[in-house]
């Protein structure tokens, strides 16, 4: 059950890397082949690891057993500019009126926040 | 090492139609609406927690799938640098291989 679980899971990652890579080929006019994008969806489903890792290790050495966004920008820490985007996506959550990112989560997010850093 | 990410494109003012899908329905609607959607996200850390009692809050769960984004976006933006500078118009593993140590120090 854990096994067909974590299948699943994998499933659902490359099938979002495999969509995302497909729109950043099509604007730069480039294709991916099948193998990259595999690779690209493995790496980032084993990098979960390290980060779920990580945040539960920032998360109780802040005594704490809920994992929060402080421990999301703690993990940000090794680039300056994924840190300070982890930052803005942050200040922008807590801008949001509460009723509203309880239901749907991010459809009221501010678009023009959306600039993605340059590592 | 400088890499633009794929989201700073000029329709990112549109309205987000598709609330919480993973990815829009439409093939026309742009990047910014292909994300993890939080319950992957969830999970996907929650399953790789070593105690049963931490828990994910529902910020840092948006915040990781902007992490996951920003993650795959560079993994996939530095392949099409590396291919670009080989001249390939198909991007391989190969050339993923290639910049996955930096990408990897990098997050």
């Amino acid at each position: 059950k854990e096994e067909e679980e974590e299948e699943l899971l994998r499933a659902a990652v490359h099938y979002t890397t495999g969509r995302m890579c497909l729109d950043i080929g099509r604007n730069q006019g480039k294709e991916f082949s099948p193998q990259a994008i595999a690779a690209i969806a493995e790496t980032t489903f084993r990098q979960c690891d390290v980060f779920a890792k990580d945040l539960e290790a920032f998360a109780r050495h802040a005594k704490r057993s809920t994992v929060t966004s402080d421990d999301v920008k703690l993990l940000a820490r090794r680039s300056t500019a994924l840190a300070k985007f982890i930052q803005k996506k942050n200040d922008l959550l807590l801008k949001e009126p509460k009723h509203l990112r309880k239901s749907t989560g991010k459809d009221n997010k501010d678009q023009d926040s959306n600039a993605a850093p340059d590592l | 090492m400088t890499e633009r990410g794929v989201d700073d494109v000029p329709c990112s003012n549109q309205p987000n139609k598709f609330a919480g899908s993973c990815v829009s329905v439409n093939m026309a609607e742009k990047e910014h609406r292909v994300e993890f959607k939080k319950e992957t996200v969830s999970k996907l850390l929650s399953g790789h927690f070593k105690e049963d009692k931490t828990r994910l809050s529902s910020d840092a769960t948006i915040l990781m799938s902007e992490m996951l984004k920003v993650l795959v976006q560079e993994a996939a933006l530095r392949s099409l640098k590396q291919a670009e500078s080989e001249d390939c118009d198909q991007v391989h593993i190969e050339h993923f291989e290639k910049i996955l140590p930096q990408l990897l120090l990098d997050f």
